[in-house]
């Protein structure tokens, strides 16, 4: 996107022209930005403004979220390009390395990252009350906020976008969508296994990563990639930024022409390993305890 | 000329938070889009979607134009009224140009260079 810079400086020098020279110095200041599209762009601000000035826009706050086993590179990435733009804060929150033992547990141990997060949020919304809210998480974290809005009833966000997200598709999005003001943005990576397998292998999460929520309160936008392939400039500046910014779903042209799931995305989503090896342990245990032979 | 046409769930599906406002349009486009030199003005579209920034509404239109649901264009007015000359930007309007209304050269200034939006060769169905 343009930059807002470039229109403050116009509409600086407008000030002090007269009247009858501010047509040749728009021109002449167009003319200056050589990319088509940004003069194109700072063009339609100009006269957005003109006809609509805003003076104080409202600032963006986007709260990244980031998964397990990983000290997530991308928040900060990501925040450089938000903090880049006008009136937008970055804040990378993080609730140290999380292993997969502790992913897997389904008790206790989620608890502690969902209440830090969840604390984070709250100091961000005091500190900056008039602020817009927003989302974005991958992986774990899209769990984490999952709970923070299904059990935090005072958290309230302005948009959501989510990425290799392991959340349930049965989670109840219309019992917490009256707490997300914009859209819920699901990007999924239809080469994604990891979300499969965590379903499969403990309890309480979802494929919604790999094959959608399908859900009327949520958007599900493919890409062929896997679990953490969103992570690139492009995808960043053309997907990400419209979205959390200015609530655009730009369309993915994978979205139209994909093909059958992955079987193995499918098999482990619909397969309980959990269940079976909870089923064999304690066969196991009644067995040993019985004395049965084995 | 032969329309194309793009279904209304596309554009929606595109900008979910401004869908009711995207139907006004779709139906004002429907209603109006056929008069010969209907166009909206900038402040009329910013009523309509009342955008949450000046961005938003920057990318809806750029949405709407790049699918041919609206064409952009610049005109320059006559100080007596009505249009005097249709560009494709601001910087394609000449220093000086024939007022038809008023039978002379005239020096465009900026108060009578206006950004429009006429109906493109896309319909919006559904």
């Amino acid at each position: 996107m343009v930059k807002q810079l470039q229109l403050e400086q116009l509409q600086q020098q407008l000030l002090t022209t007269p009247d009858e020279l501010k047509l040749s110095v728009i021109q002449g200041f167009l003319c200056g930005v050589t990319n088509p599209l940004e003069r194109q762009q700072l063009e339609i601000l100009y006269w957005i403004n003109k006809s609509h000035p805003l003076p104080n826009p409202s600032q963006d706050i986007v709260v990244l979220i980031h998964g397990i086993r990983t000290n997530a590179p991308w928040q900060e990435k990501f925040a450089a390009k938000l903090e880049g733009l006008p009136n937008v804060k970055a804040f990378p929150i993080g609730y140290g390395y999380f292993d997969a033992p502790r992913f897997w547990f389904p008790f206790i141990t989620r608890r502690r990252p969902i209440e830090h997060v969840a604390r984070q949020i709250r100091t961000l919304k005091n500190d900056n009350p008039n602020a817009r809210i927003s989302v974005i998480a991958h992986s774990f974290g899209t769990y984490i906020i999952s709970k923070i809005l299904d059990d935090q009833t005072d958290i309230s966000i302005h948009r959501l976008q989510l990425c290799g997200s392991i959340i349930s598709p049965q989670f109840r999005w219309d019992k917490v969508k009256p707490r997300i003001k914009g859209a819920v943005l699901n990007d999924v990576g239809t080469d994604d296994v990891w979300p499969a397998l965590a379903t499969s292998v403990t309890w309480d999460y979802g494929s919604s990563g790999a094959l959608g929520f399908k859900d009327a309160s949520v958007r599900d936008r493919f890409f062929k990639c896997g679990h953490s392939d969103f992570f690139t400039d492009i995808h960043m500046e053309k997907y990400w930024i419209p979205f959390l910014l200015d609530g655009q779903i730009v369309p993915s042209p994978w979205s139209s022409v994909r093909s059958q799931p992955n079987k193995f995305i499918e098999v482990m989503s619909f397969i309980p390993l959990k269940s079976i090896g909870a089923i064999a342990i304690i066969a196991f245990a009644y067995l040993r305890w019985s004395g049965s032979p084995l | 000329m032969s329309k194309c046409s793009v279904s209304l769930d596309t554009l929606t599906s595109e900008f979910p938070e401004h869908e009711l406002a995207l139907r006004q349009l779709a139906s004002l486009l429907r209603q109006k889009g056929q008069q010969d030199g209907f166009c909206l003005s900038i402040n009329r579209l910013y009523d309509l979607i009342e955008p949450q920034s000046t961005t938003t509404l920057l990318r809806i239109l750029e949405s709407l134009v790049d699918k041919d649901v609206l064409q952009r264009f610049v005109r320059v007015n006559s100080y007596n009224g009505g249009g005097i000359g249709d560009f494709a930007s601001i910087v394609d309007v000449p220093v000086e140009i024939f007022d038809a209304r008023m039978g002379c050269n005239v020096e465009v200034n900026l108060d009578q260079v206006e950004l429009l939006y006429k109906p493109g060769r896309t319909e919006i169905h559904g």
